[in-house]
């Protein structure tokens, strides 16, 4: 996301570089604080309007300090950063972070295999058996999970799926999330959230069939072709929509399916449809107002800092409303 | 599910004049507790709980608050910060419907399930409701009502108030108040039944006289049953009695006795030792010579000739005290007025003892006890509480001599009027109040069984009391407590003079003062000091208010004195001890001595 906000932006280069120093952090030294704090800097440098020209003007931006600064200054006026040229030509933390790439396979288990002396995607394919399931199916559509989802395709399984379902019941309620909603031309994966009028947070027992039968239905239509991972509540599998075009097929999609309890289903879908800045965003403006936002609920916060019940929600707007916030439409919804 | 009674309000951050947070203590509905102004985005109150309560449901009604919450804590906590959240902050409007100020007054009713488990499992005191309206500054809002519930009883124990509509309705408690007509409904339904019992009670009395005076003694007022020798051992020996002495006499003859062993151990009010061998003579004299009246109607004669009024005893002792006053006949008053004979008297100064002393005669509650116990009319001067003067002349004036000095004025009206009551009833015996009909009735119930007219039997009763009594018991008087009295006249009475000048009137010198009485304070206590309070004329406040001039407390400062003082600078906190103080002394004293300090 920041990455594609960066392209627009007139410090796309500083914030790229901060980005690529960041997931160094994360997936080779597993440092999430220093990717945190790389992605924010990254995220300020990005909504600067005019073209920084020191790092001393960069460290006026809130979450750009002293050592980020002195990057910015360094990348400057050399055009490179020391640091970066490093982790450039270390092998190992190249190779992790290829590994990194494939789904199923988190910094963790790319270290571990890197001490194996795996280096590369093609030293995966030629031991399959070091892998688990997921990250194997994950190694096997490596190629097409690279590729991007043009939102025409995004349309047209958004409309699959929707019929689909409601073929089985015209209770479920279906939305696809993520940068798709908020209007982006391409996405990474498809992420729908379902719920039925008959879960909520306070049914008495989880209702598995709710998402099992959804999950079973899309299978039976050879919509979805793997399953990564099926709990009561979330799955997590790889799908292709069949194209009339023998010879043209449709690439293999990741897709996520998120079961929502109804009472939660528009805060999910505020949550999911992001973008993550947006979200941090409106969390810190609900927490002025007195309010906690999260995934699941909106909740007033009490004298001594107990959250209060869940409010009832029936729409985004509500939402909003609760915190005095206007409404923002999806595609709008970028900080 | 039994409702938790609301105390009172500690602090309240907000309220409107005309809807106090007070009003959330009256029943439901009816009256609001409103923000001050419009646009406060919170407001809260605490409220002290009568007693400390496991919380097991809320309602709540809504006035205007978009979201309410609700606390608890103990009143020794010393912060704030001590309270647990009990019920989160809940929602009662939504945003739209606060700008439009619709659903304003919805009711929410929460139960365990929506209560802070862990909080609710615990007892507390106090309570804090938040209130929040985030969503409009255009109205005061705040609660309608709130209602606590705690956990459901077992059994078939019921909640004490009892709710018809709008109406509380107090359960009957005939032990402690006195409603119209009550004492005399109270007075047939614990004579009658003892009947059957008789002759139980007779072997039991005449076998363990001793034994049975020290635990009626204990109990007096719950053991109906041992106490019915008194009424039924006449009963028994009715038919030897009848020709040989007129009913009356034995307690005459009795009294001697008894005042001689009374007078070596003056001070003593009711030792057992006393009580007992004064028990032992009665019940031999009335084994050897059996000359008692016919029925327990002789029991009820015991005190007819006596009015009493109470002072300073509590419930439950003071109608035990009064029930056994009624039982032996006796009229009692509620104030000093014409006609009334004996205060009885817990300890010395009472307004009432201030009002009786020279007047009448003021007597401790062992006078009553102990006539009870011996079945006698016990003279009064045994039993007699502090120094006051003794009144110029006194019913019993058979019994020891008339004082030497007293004053004319006051006496000559009390003397007719005894003098009249004598002649109506032709026997010193019988009191002015009880009414005629009654008294031919007990009388011609005697005559059946005794076979005699009521004339005849009036006589016998009239001169033998005359005769026989009356020197015996001057003679012993005069040698033992004569001294005693005359000199304790002399020495009171100056004081008595410039008392007894004017009418003595309740002093009010707690005029205009309003007393709030804050945080736990045992019942029996707080009962006192509200009779003191309303006793001298001032005004006990169920909540702290504006009005309030002395919260009094038994505990130490705390913050919520803090907050009651920036409210209400002019409050002054003091110890139980002040009233005491002043009750004692009779007047207003200095509360310095008994402010609680910070």
């Amino acid at each position: 996301m920041s990455k594609r906000k960066a392209d627009e932006s007139p410090n796309a280069d500083l914030s790229e570089f901060l980005m690529e120093l960041g997931n160094y952090e994360k997936n080779v030294n597993r440092a999430l604080h220093k990717f945190n704090a790389y992605r924010k800097a990254a995220a300020a440098l990005a909504k600067y309007p005019v073209r920084i020209s020191s790092g001393a003007e960069a460290k006026k931006l809130d979450g750009i300090g002293e050592k980020i600064a002195k990057k910015i200054d360094e990348f400057l006026q050399t055009g490179k950063l020391q640091k970066l040229e490093e982790i450039r030509a270390d092998d190992q933390s190249v190779a992790i972070n290829e590994l990194t790439k494939v789904t199923g396979i988190g910094p963790a288990a790319a270290q571990k295999l890197v001490k194996e002396n795996i280096m590369s995607i093609e030293d995966l394919r030629k031991n399959p058996s070091m892998l688990n399931k997921h990250q194997r199916i994950g190694l096997e559509h490596f190629e097409d999970f690279q590729k991007k989802i043009p939102r025409s395709e995004m349309i047209e399984i958004q409309d699959f799926v929707k019929g689909q379902i409601h073929s089985l019941d015209k209770n479920y309620e279906v939305t696809v999330c993520g940068s798709f909603r908020r209007g982006a031309e391409s996405s990474g994966d498809i992420d729908f959230l379902l719920s039925h009028k008959d879960f909520t947070s306070k049914s008495e027992k989880r209702q598995p069939s709710l998402l099992h039968s959804v999950v079973k239905k899309l299978e039976d239509v050879h919509f979805i072709t793997d399953t990564l991972s099926l709990g009561d509540t979330k799955f997590m599998g790889v799908c292709r929509l069949l194209s009339k075009n023998e010879t043209n097929q449709n690439l293999y999609r990741r897709i996520d399916i998120r079961l929502i309890p109804a009472d939660q289903y528009y805060c999910a879908l505020l949550y999911f449809t992001g973008s993550d800045v947006f979200n941090a965003n409106m969390r810190s403006e609900a927490q002025k107002q007195g309010f906690i936002l999260n995934e699941y609920a909106i909740r007033p916060v009490g004298s001594t800092g107990v959250a209060g019940e869940a409010l009832p929600v029936t729409s985004e707007e509500d939402i909003f409303e609760y915190i005095g916030m206007t409404y923002v439409d999806p595609k709008d919804r970028i900080a | 599910m039994p409702d938790i009674e609301l105390q009172h309000i500690v602090s309240c951050s907000s309220a409107d004049k005309n809807n106090p947070a007070e009003n959330l203590l009256k029943p439901d509905g009816s009256y609001k507790w409103k923000s001050t102004t419009a646009g406060e985005k919170s407001i809260s109150c605490i409220i002290q709980l009568s007693k400390s309560s496991q919380i097991h449901s809320i309602d709540i009604g809504n006035e205007g608050s978009a979201f309410v919450e609700i606390l608890v804590g103990k009143a020794t906590a010393t912060d704030d910060k001590d309270f647990e959240v009990l019920l989160v902050a809940s929602s009662f409007m939504s945003p739209l419907e606060s700008r439009n100020e619709t659903n304003k007054t919805s009711v929410r009713m929460f139960g365990p399930d929506d209560l802070n488990k862990q909080t609710a499992n615990q007892s507390w005191d106090r309570i804090k409701i938040v209130c929040s309206q985030p969503f409009s500054k255009l109205f005061q809002y705040g609660l309608s009502f709130i209602k606590f519930r705690s956990l459901p009883l077992k059994e078939n124990e019921e909640p004490k108030v009892k709710k018809l509509g709008a109406f509380t309705i107090n359960e009957d408690d005939d032990s402690d108040d006195i409603h119209i007509g009550s004492i005399f409904a109270n007075r047939l339904n614990k004579t009658l039944p003892l009947t059957p019992k008789a002759g139980a009670a007779i072997r039991l009395a005449s076998k363990h006289p001793e034994d049975l005076i020290k635990t009626s003694l204990d109990e007096v007022g719950k053991k109906r049953p041992a106490e019915s020798p008194p009424l039924t051992t006449p009963l028994a020996k009715t038919p030897k009695q009848e020709n040989i002495k007129p009913k009356d006499d034995s307690d005459k003859e009795a009294q001697p006795v008894t005042l001689k062993r009374q007078s070596t151990s003056l001070s003593s009010v009711a030792s057992s030792t006393s009580v007992s061998s004064s028990e032992k003579t009665t019940l031999k004299r009335t084994n050897t010579e059996p000359n008692k009246a016919s029925s327990s109607k002789t029991f009820r004669k015991i005190m007819e000739s006596v009015v009493f009024v109470l002072s300073g005893f509590e419930n439950p002792g003071r109608g035990q005290l009064r029930d056994m006053a009624l039982e032996m006949g006796a009229k009692y008053r509620p104030d000093w007025g014409k006609g009334c004979t004996h205060l009885v008297c817990a300890f010395p100064n009472t307004p009432k003892y201030q009002q009786v002393a020279g007047k009448g005669k003021i007597v401790t509650k062992a006078w009553i006890k102990d006539c009870y116990n011996q079945k006698k009319l016990l003279p009064w001067r045994g039993y007699r509480l502090g120094k006051a003067p003794s009144p110029p002349t006194s019913s019993d004036e058979e019994d020891e001599p008339p004082v030497a000095v007293h004053k004319p004025s006051t006496t000559t009206s009390k003397e007719t009027l005894k003098k009249d009551i004598q002649k109506d009833n032709s026997s010193p015996k019988n009191s002015d109040s009880e009414s005629e009909s009654d008294k031919v009735k007990k009388n011609s119930k005697v005559t059946e069984k005794k076979d005699k007219s009521p004339a005849e039997m009036k006589k016998t009763i009239t001169s033998s009391a005359i005769k026989e009594d009356d020197p015996f018991a001057r003679s012993t008087d005069e040698e033992d407590d004569g001294d005693e009295s005359t000199q304790n006249n002399s020495t009171a009475h100056n004081i008595d003079d410039n008392i007894d000048s004017g009418l003595p009137d309740l002093p009010d010198f707690f005029t205009d003062k309003v007393f709030f009485f804050y945080g736990e304070m045992e019942a029996a206590e707080k009962r006192l000091l509200t009779r003191y309070i309303a006793a001298y004329n001032g005004e006990v406040s169920h909540y702290i208010s504006k009005a309030v001039n002395f919260v009094v407390t038994s505990k130490q400062w705390d913050s919520n004195f803090d907050q009651a003082m920036s409210e209400n600078p002019s409050l002054i906190f003091v110890k139980p001890k002040w009233i005491y103080a002043c009750h004692e002394k009779n007047k207003l004293m200095p509360y310095q001595h008994h402010v609680i300090i910070p």
